[in-house]
């Protein structure tokens, strides 16, 4: 059997999983048929854990035992609090990456370990390994980390086969990108990549929630922030209301926020109800979106292409069913962006064409992705006409098509000096320190040789975006060598399994109650399978699919799940090699 | 390091548009994903070529003598807007040969020394 590869989009609002099969990528349901799983995670009263509508609805609830948003806060060290402990947004993550890994059981018949998770392109090094963590924490081995604009472009890529530029313009939850694409010869090659990785639908949540707050001091005179007792759960409300409101000012120009009795002032009930029109939402959110034109022209021009260039604009991410940001475009680029690619899902499809193609699977495009950052160290040098310490050398410049090795030849400043310090840094300042670290290390034992002894640098960026580096003395061949995700990952292997089985732990608790109606309605279909090609198999194949057939019924009628799925998997492989 | 037309097949007269379907056809065979180090250096011979003035300068850098005075020649109507092209010659020559030295060693990594930066503690 081929090796499968799940593609999953973990966003900032919303998570997708998909697969590859009968030659197209499709988004796998839950048992209740619903294909986008919210990102957000709750612990009940009794210690339940949900993940998605469930955990969303209890937000209203118990706020204090609901996570949302928690990809914003993927490479930071924020803990974040569920019921009575600390949990590490890969932790938080990971809750997450196992209800969709879940789905993909139930759904396929068979577990699937691995995967290719997306990421924004935007993400820096630390965010990208922290990714790769919260998946190994789910049980899941991610075979690659792919950029979410990208993978929109390989789903759009399978209905085109001439030459186009396409510029994606990805507006998630939390996060913005925007690549330029070009698509030629079956190869899809990422031109140029920017982005903002704190910039998202959620900071238009933001901007209502504030004009709500100002609106109920002013005409209630109640603070809703101001801690007291009760307030978690209005400010819950009013956090919900925003986002009905966002949502209902795309179809409409004006929406209600109505929440009866909010919370208690002075003893009295406090009575939301607030009219916001289109236009003055609009005037809150136009500086993100200006920011969006922004780096539009800077990804433009690092393609060294102008608005009218592009051949195509591809919309992705919730957040652009925005009319201004819509309106905005056509502005700019004098054409309706393409609306055919579900902006919702054609991630989590692009990671599961991507899968595939990584399980040896026939598909249609190659990828050719970049780095939208330059990588470099820093060196003593000029610097407005100063002597300065911490003059950034780009080594790998942004755009660059990865994987890529680059390296660039250091000279020690004394004689006899045995010892170098490297950093590496992330960004595009001048002033090194400007720049995010990624990480520092020591080349000791050098020769004692005079001033002018040269050290080469190396620096390799591999598929994933994650960066190795190493330095060598040219003399002596002396070398030293970090893995950056090394160098910088929270996570020894020992915490990787511990954590790994304590999120594990939270999983198996649970039965899946719900989703036995959906999971029978694939098991007839199988039995039915299997009973059809009774006749035309052997003696001995024959038996075996009567064995497993029975062991289903009974297992069934004893409610023995685990049982019912031993076998099923197990007729599964068997009517897929007689097949074959 | 290969030389960069031999590592595209292509002929050293060869324009933008056949080497760019060259190394797409060959991106595909050997993608980034499947064939890492065979990418990079796919890669490194596209961009070694990606213009005429690129296409010169790894020329100058693989040619043997006899043909480097006739892309001399080259090299100075290429190099000509530059300057009055009988001061130009030598410079741009040179120029050109360090440009395809540097293009040559982006593959292989260094040599890319004397710009005199150092660093140290």
């Amino acid at each position: 059997m081929t090796d499968e590869i799940l593609g999953i989009d973990l966003g900032t609002t919303n998570s997708e999983v998909a697969i590859y099969r009968d030659g197209r990528p499709e988004v796998l349901a839950d048992e209740r048929g619903r294909i986008i799983l919210p990102s957000v995670v709750a612990l009940s009263e009794t210690g339940e854990l949900f993940v998605g509508e469930e955990a969303r609805n209890q937000y209203l609830l118990y706020p204090e035992r609901t996570v949302r948003s928690i990809k914003r806060r993927m490479g930071s060290d924020d803990k974040v609090r569920l019921g009575v402990r600390d949990y590490t947004p890969q932790e938080i993550s990971a809750m997450i990456l196992s209800r969709l890994k879940e789905i993909a059981r139930q759904r396929l018949g068979r577990p699937v370990q691995k995967a290719v998770i997306t990421v924004p392109a935007y993400f820096s090094d630390t965010q990208r390994q922290a990714t790769r963590e919260a998946g190994e924490i789910a049980g899941l081995e991610v075979v690659r980390i792919i950029n979410e604009p990208t993978a929109a472009a390989l789903v759009y890529e399978a209905s085109q086969h001439q030459g186009k530029r396409i510029l994606v313009y990805d507006l998630g939850g939390g996060t913005f990108d925007v690549s330029v694409v070009r698509i030629e010869g079956g190869v899809v090659e990422v031109i140029s990549s920017h982005g903002n990785n704190h910039l998202g639908g959620d900071d238009f949540d933001h901007k209502i929630v504030e004009h709500v707050l100002e609106h109920l001091k002013l005409k209630h005179g109640v603070d809703i922030a101001d801690q007291a007792p009760g307030r978690a759960t209005a400010m819950a409300r009013v956090v919900r209301g925003a986002e009905t409101a966002k949502k209902q000012l795309s179809d409409h120009p004006f929406a209600r926020i109505q929440e009866e009795y909010l919370t208690e002032q002075d003893g009295k009930p406090v009575n939301l109800d607030l009219e916001l029109s289109r236009d003055d939402y609009e005037e809150m959110i136009a500086p993100f979106i200006e920011e969006t034109l922004g780096a539009i022209h800077i990804a433009l021009e690092s393609a060294s292409l102008t608005a009218s260039q592009v051949d195509e604009i591809l919309l992705v991410g919730g957040a652009t069913r925005t009319p201004m940001i819509r309106r905005r475009l056509v502005e700019v680029f004098g054409k309706e962006p393409r609306g055919e690619v579900d902006p919702d899902l054609c991630v989590a499809l692009g990671a599961a064409i991507q899968g595939a193609a990584m399980a040896g699977t026939e598909v249609s495009a190659v990828l050719v992705d970049v780095t939208p950052y330059t990588f470099g160290t820093s060196a003593l040098g000029e610097r407005n006409g100063d002597i300065y310490p911490y003059c950034y050398v780009p080594i790998i410049p942004r755009n660059t098509p990865i994987p890529v090795r680059r390296s660039e030849v250091f000279f020690t400043v004394s004689d006899a000096q045995t010892e170098v310090d490297v950093r590496i840094f992330q960004g595009e300042n001048e002033d090194a320190l400007e720049n995010i670290q990624l990480g520092e290390f020591r080349v000791t034992g050098l020769s004692k040789a005079r001033a002018g002894n040269p050290v080469i640098l190396d620096l390799a960026l591999d598929r994933d975006g994650i960066l190795q580096v190493s330095a060598r003395e040219k003399a002596t061949g002396l070398e030293r060598r970090i893995t950056i995700d090394k160098a910088m990952s929270r996570y020894d292997q020992g915490q990787l399994d511990e954590a790994r089985e304590r999120i594990g732990a939270l999983f198996d608790e649970q039965v899946p109650a719900a989703g036995v109606e959906a999971l029978d309605a694939e098991l007839d279909a199988l039995l039915a399978k299997a009973g059809a090609r009774l006749d035309e198999v052997g003696e001995e194949d024959r038996s075996e699919i009567i064995d497993l057939i029975e062991m289903i019924r009974d297992a069934r009628t004893g409610d023995d799940r685990a049982a019912v799925e031993d076998a099923r998997s197990q007729l599964q492989d068997l009517l897929f090699y007689l097949e074959t | 390091m290969r030389d960069p037309f031999t590592v595209l097949g292509v002929a050293d007269d060869a324009g933008d548009a056949e080497i760019r379907r060259r190394y797409l056809a060959l991106v595909r065979d050997f993608p980034p994903d499947r064939a890492p180090e065979r990418f990079q250096e796919l890669r490194a011979a596209y961009e070694a070529l990606s213009d005429e003035r690129k296409r010169l300068a790894t020329k100058l850098l693989h040619t043997n003598s006899a043909a480097l005075s006739r892309l001399s020649m080259d090299a100075l109507r290429a190099g000509s807007t530059d300057g009055p092209p009988a001061r130009a010659t030598r410079q741009t020559v040179a120029a050109l040969l360090a440009e395809g030295i540097a293009l040559a060693s982006r593959e292989q990594g260094p040599p890319r020394t004397g710009d005199g930066r150092q660093r140290g503690r």
